[in-house]
C-alpha cells in the first residue's frame, strides 16, 4: 500500500488532486475490509486452535493412561513418556504462537488501525461537508449582485471563512491519511518481530522493513514540513490560480451556451497558448476552446491575472505563428483558432468576457500601402477588391461594386469570411504594388480623389483607373518594361517586409522574347527576370508576371492568347506549371477561363494533377474546373492521379464527381436541405459526431452535404472525419442513390 | 373615412424581405422603387427599410446586408414575412452556387415556409449575364414544386423588370 496525495495539487484543489484523493480513499476502504476479513479468519483460527489443544491434551492424558499398563516394560514407558514430552512441548509452542497472534490482532490490528481508519473517515466526512459548503459559498459569491453591498459583503465573508476552513480541513485530511500509513508500518513491524521466532528468512525482511521505515520517516518529515508550511501560509492562497511562464490553471465560472445561460465551475488550464477546461470530477475530459465564451473569476485580482495571462499567451501565439508559419496544425491554424484570437474586455460586466475572432483585417492592413484606401487614401480601409488585390474605404468600395464583378470583386474584410487562398493573393499584392501598375502614368486632367472627395470625382477616377486602364501608360512607350523596372525596385526596397516565399518557382510568362503580350513587350529585357539569384526577389517578380500579363490583356487576350513556347498554353497554364498557388488563384479571380486547353488538349487541371499540386487541384475544382476532359493521349485527370497514386488528389476528384451527382439527385437536394439547417459550421461538426448513433448511410450522406457546403473548410473536415474511408463511402453512396433513395429519405426523417 | 375607403378599394399591406449575396443590388432596387431614380450605394451594413406603394398595395420592404458574417442575422427578419425577394447578380457566375445555398437555407426555415419567392435575376444589362432560365436552373428552383416562386429578369439601374416583380407579388400574395 502506498499512499500518495500530491500536496501541491491540494493547494490548487485541482481535478488531479480530487482523483488521487478518490484513489487513496478507495485503497483505504479496501484495506479496511481486508483487515476485517483477517480478524474474522483469526477468530476462526483461535477457536480451532483451542479445540486442537484440548484434543492434544486429551490425547496426552490418554497416552499417560496407556503408560500405566506397561509399568514393567521400561522401553515402552520411556518411549511413550518421550513422545508425550515432545508433544507437550509442541503444544506449548503452538499455544504461545497463538497468544502472540492474539496480542497482535487485538492491539494493533483492531485498536490502532481501526481507530486510525475511523479518524480518517471522520475527517473525510468533514472534508466532504466543508467542500460542499465551500462550493455553495463560491456560488453565492459569484451570483451575488454587485449593487447589494451588504449581501456581497456577507457572501464574501462567508466565502473567505469557508475557504480557509476548507483548506484547513483538506490538509488535516491528507495528514491523517498519512498517519494511517504510519500505523500500517507499525503493524508490519510487529509482525516481523513475531515472525523472527519462526522463520530463518526474516533477516532479509527485517532489513527491507528497516529501509521502508527510514523511507517512511523521511516521507513523514516531508509531509510535516508541507503541513507546517501550509498551515503558516495564508488561507486565501488556496484558490489562487497557480501560474508558471505561459501556463496557468485554476477554477473559473463558465457561462453555458445553452438556453439557460447557467454558470458552472470548471477547472481551466492555459498551456501552449491554448485554453482548456474540465470538470472537477473528470481527469481526462479536457475540452479545447475554439469559440469565445464568457468567464467569471472569484475576485477582481484573480480576474486580472487571468486576463493578463491570456493576453500574454495570445501574444506568444502570434509570435510563434510568425516564426513557424505553415507548420502549425491545420486545425489550430483555422479561423476558429484561439491562437490568433483577440480578447476584448468588458469591464462594466462582472467578471470578464472574451471573444475570439480572426483578425483578417490586421493581417491585410500590414501589407505595404494597405493602411489607406487604394483610391482615395482614406485611412483604415476595411473593404477589399479580391481580384485586384487592394484595400478600399467603404465609399470607394461602393463604386467598385457598381463596375461589375468582371472588373472588381468587393468583399468586406471584417464582415465576410475569407478563404485562405484569397488572403494569400491579397498579401502578395497590396495597394502599393497594384498602384504601381494601375497608376503608372496618372492622367493629369483627372483629379486624384482624397478622403473627402465627392462621389462623382471618385467615380471618374476609378473608372479611368480600372475600367479604361488609362493610367497604365502609353502602350507605344512600352509600359510593361517601365512597370517591371518599378516593381523590381520596389521589391528590392521592400523585400524584407515581403512575406516569406512558400513555393519556389522558376517560370515566367513574359520572359519569352516573342511573347505577344501588349504589343511592344518584346522589348522587355529578359534578364529582368533571370538575372537575380535572390530567391525573394525571384519569387516576388515572377509571381507577379502572370498577373501583369493578365492586367495588360484585361480587355482581349485573356482567353485567346496562346504562348507558342509553352505548347500553346494560356497564362493559367504557365501559372499552374510554375506551382504557384496565388498566381493561379489570381488568374481565376480575374476571369481566366480555367478549362482552356493547350495544343496537347491539356487543361490547367491536367498539369496541376500531374505535378501532384493538391492545392492547385483544390482551387481549380472549387471553381468548377471540368475534370472529365481528356487530353490527346486519352487520359482524364482521374486516370493521371491514379497512375501517379496521389491519394489526396484522387479523393478530391472523386468528391467533386460525387458532388455533381448529388446535385443531380433529389436525395442530394434533400440532404443539402438538412445541411442548411445547421448554419454554424462548428455546430455541423458536433452534429456529425452525434450522427455516429444514427444510420450510417445517413451519416455519410450528411457528411457529404456538409463537405460541399463548406468546401473551403474541406481540410479541417478531413481531419475531423478522417476515419471515413472515402472510397468505401463513395461506393456506398452511389449505391444508395441509385438503388434505394427512398429508404434514405425515410430513415433520415425519423 | 380613409380607412373605410381603403377597405372598399382593397388596399393591402405586404411585408417583404429582400435578401441576396452582397453586391447583388438589393439597396439599388429598394431605392429605385422608392425614389424612382438610380442612386449610388455603398455596402449596406445593417439594413434599410422603406415603404413602397404600388397599385394600391403598400410594400414594407426590408433590405438586409449580404456579407458572409451578417447572413446568420437574416433569420431575425423572417417572422411575419409574406414574400421573399431574392436578388441575384447574374454576372457573378462564380458565386451562383453560394446564392443557391443561401436561398435554400432561407426557404427551408420554418418561419419562411409560407412566404412566396420572387427572384430578381438582376444586372441583366451586363454582358455575359446569365439568363433567367439559367438562374432558375442553377438556383435549383425547378425541383421546388411545393412553393410559389418566380424568376423576374431585372436591371436595378434602369428599373427594368422591378414593377413586373411587384405585380407578380400582388397577384400571388395570399392576403
Amino acid at each position: 500500500m502506498k499512499i500518495i496525495v500530491p500536496f501541491e495539487e491540494c493547494i490548487k484543489d485541482s481535478p488531479k488532486f480530487r482523483t488521487s484523493l478518490q484513489n487513496v480513499e478507495k485503497d483505504v476502504n479496501s484495506f479496511d475490509t481486508e483487515i476485517d476479513k483477517l480478524a474474522k479468519l483469526y477468530n476462526g483460527l483461535s477457536d480451532a486452535s483451542k479445540t486442537c489443544s484440548n484434543a492434544n491434551r486429551a490425547f496426552v492424558i490418554g497416552l499417560n493412561a496407556l503408560k500405566d499398563h506397561f509399568v514393567d516394560e521400561s522401553l515402552v514407558t520411556n518411549a511413550i513418556s518421550n513422545f508425550t514430552q515432545i508433544f507437550t512441548d509442541l503444544e506449548n509452542f503452538y499455544k504461545r504462537f497463538i497468544d502472540e497472534c492474539q496480542a497482535l490482532s487485538s492491539t494493533y490490528m483492531q485498536n490502532y488501525i481501526k481507530e486510525d481508519i475511523k479518524r480518517v473517515r471522520d475527517y473525510k466526512k468533514s472534508f466532504d461537508k466543508i467542500s460542499d459548503e465551500f462550493d455553495t459559498a463560491i456560488n453565492r459569491n459569484a451570483s451575488a449582485q454587485k449593487i447589494k453591498t451588504i449581501e456581497v459583503e456577507e457572501a464574501e465573508q462567508n466565502f473567505k471563512s469557508t475557504r480557509s476552513w476548507f483548506s484547513h480541513i483538506a490538509f488535516e485530511y491528507c495528514y491523517n491519511l498519512m498517519s494511517l500509513f504510519k500505523s500500517y508500518r507499525k503493524l508490519v513491524d510487529e509482525s516481523s518481530l513475531l515472525l523472527q521466532q519462526f522463520s530463518p528468512f526474516t533477516d532479509d525482511l527485517t532489513t527491507q522493513i528497516e529501509r521502508e521505515k527510514e523511507n517512511f520517516i523521511q516521507d513523514k518529515k516531508e509531509m510535516e514540513k508541507y503541513y507546517m508550511a501550509i498551515k503558516e501560509k495564508k488561507c486565501d492562497t488556496t484558490d489562487e490560480p497557480t501560474k508558471n511562464v505561459g501556463n496557468m490553471e485554476g477554477y473559473l465560472f463558465k457561462r453555458s451556451r445553452n438556453a439557460f445561460k447557467s454558470w458552472s465551475r470548471r477547472y481551466f488550464t492555459l498551456r501552449n497558448n491554448q485554453l482548456w477546461h474540465q470538470k472537477r470530477s473528470q481527469l481526462f475530459d479536457w475540452t479545447l476552446f475554439y469559440r469565445g465564451c464568457i468567464l467569471q473569476a472569484d475576485d477582481a485580482s484573480t480576474r486580472d491575472m487571468w486576463i493578463r495571462m491570456i493576453q500574454d499567451s495570445i501574444a506568444a501565439a502570434f509570435r510563434e505563428g510568425e516564426t513557424s508559419g505553415d507548420s502549425l496544425d491545420p486545425v489550430i491554424d483555422s479561423e476558429t483558432s484561439p491562437s490568433i484570437a483577440t480578447v476584448s474586455l468588458n469591464d462594466t460586466s462582472k467578471g470578464h468576457e472574451k471573444k475570439a475572432e480572426l483578425r483578417v483585417v490586421d493581417e491585410l492592413q500590414q501589407v505595404p500601402g494597405n493602411n489607406k484606401c487604394a483610391d482615395c487614401g482614406k485611412s483604415d480601409p476595411t473593404w477589399a477588391s479580391i481580384n485586384l488585390g487592394i484595400l478600399l474605404c467603404i465609399e470607394c468600395s461602393g463604386i467598385h461594386r457598381s463596375l461589375g464583378v468582371h472588373v472588381s470583386k468587393v468583399r468586406s474584410v471584417t464582415l465576410d469570411d475569407w478563404d485562405p487562398e484569397y488572403i494569400k493573393v491579397m498579401k502578395r499584392l497590396g495597394n502599393d504594388v497594384v498602384n504601381l501598375i494601375y497608376e503608372n502614368e496618372p492622367d493629369d486632367s483627372l483629379t486624384k480623389p482624397n478622403s473627402v472627395s465627392e462621389r462623382s470625382v471618385r467615380e471618374k477616377w476609378i473608372r479611368a483607373k480600372y475600367v479604361e486602364l488609362s493610367f497604365l501608360g502609353n502602350k507605344k512607350n512600352n509600359p510593361v518594361s517601365d512597370i517591371v523596372k518599378k516593381l523590381q525596385n520596389y521589391t528590392l526596397k521592400h523585400r524584407k517586409r515581403s512575406p516569406p516565399p512558400k513555393n519556389k518557382r522558376r517560370s515566367s510568362v513574359l520572359n519569352s522574347p516573342d511573347n505577344p503580350i501588349a504589343g511592344g513587350l518584346d522589348a522587355v529585357p529578359v534578364n529582368v527576370y533571370d538575372s537575380s539569384d535572390d530567391d525573394d526577389i525571384d519569387e516576388e517578380v515572377t509571381s507577379l508576371t502572370p498577373d501583369k500579363a493578365f492586367i495588360l490583356n484585361l480587355k482581349g487576350a485573356k482567353t485567346d492568347w496562346r504562348d507558342p513556347n509553352n505548347h500553346g498554353g494560356n497564362a493559367i497554364h504557365a501559372a499552374t506549371k510554375s506551382g504557384s498557388l496565388s498566381a493561379v488563384q489570381y488568374l481565376i479571380l480575374n476571369g481566366c477561363n480555367i478549362d482552356v486547353r493547350d495544343q496537347h488538349g491539356r487543361s490547367p487541371l491536367h498539369y496541376a494533377v500531374e505535378q501532384g499540386n493538391t492545392g492547385q487541384v483544390y482551387i481549380l475544382l472549387k471553381r468548377g474546373a471540368k475534370y472529365r476532359a481528356v487530353d490527346e493521349a486519352g487520359l482524364d485527370v482521374l486516370q493521371i492521379a491514379l497512375n501517379k497514386t496521389y491519394a489526396d488528389i484522387v479523393t478530391l476528384l472523386r468528391l467533386a464527381r460525387l458532388n455533381e451527382e448529388m446535385k443531380e439527385s433529389e436525395v442530394g437536394t434533400y440532404v443539402e436541405g438538412l445541411a442548411y439547417m445547421h448554419i454554424d459550421y462548428s455546430d455541423t461538426i458536433m452534429l456529425l459526431a452525434k450522427c455516429h448513433l444514427l444510420n450510417e448511410r445517413f451519416r455519410n450522406a450528411l457528411a457529404y452535404a456538409v463537405i460541399f457546403e463548406n468546401l473551403k473548410n474541406f481540410y479541417n473536415l478531413f481531419a475531423t472525419i478522417a476515419d471515413y474511408t472515402y472510397n468505401e463511402v463513395f461506393k456506398d453512396f452511389s449505391h444508395m442513390v441509385t438503388a434505394d433513395p427512398k429508404r434514405l429519405k425515410h430513415s433520415s426523417r425519423k | 373615412m380613409g380607412k373605410w375607403l381603403s377597405k372598399l378599394f382593397g388596399s393591402k399591406e405586404m411585408r417583404i424581405l429582400m435578401l441576396g449575396l452582397d453586391a447583388a443590388g438589393k439597396t439599388t432596387i429598394l431605392y429605385k422603387l422608392k425614389l424612382g431614380q438610380s442612386v449610388t450605394t455603398i455596402p449596406t451594413v445593417g439594413f434599410n427599410v422603406e415603404t413602397v406603394t404600388y397599385k394600391n398595395v403598400k410594400f414594407n420592404v426590408w433590405d438586409v446586408g449580404g456579407q458572409d458574417k451578417i447572413r446568420p442575422l437574416w433569420r431575425h427578419y423572417y417572422t411575419g414575412t409574406q414574400a421573399l425577394i431574392f436578388v441575384v447578380d447574374c454576372a457573378d457566375r462564380e458565386r451562383i452556387d453560394e446564392a443557391r445555398s443561401e436561398l435554400h437555407r432561407i426557404i427551408n426555415d420554418r418561419e419562411m415556409k409560407d412566404a412566396i419567392i420572387l427572384v430578381f435575376a438582376n444586372k441583366q444589362d451586363m454582358e455575359n449575364a446569365m439568363k433567367p432560365q439559367d438562374i432558375q436552373e442553377r438556383l435549383g428552383l425547378i425541383k421546388i414544386r411545393d412553393r410559389n416562386w418566380y424568376v423576374q429578369p431585372s436591371c436595378a439601374v434602369t428599373g427594368d423588370g422591378l414593377y413586373e416583380g411587384l405585380t407578380w407579388l400582388t397577384a400571388n400574395c395570399k392576403n
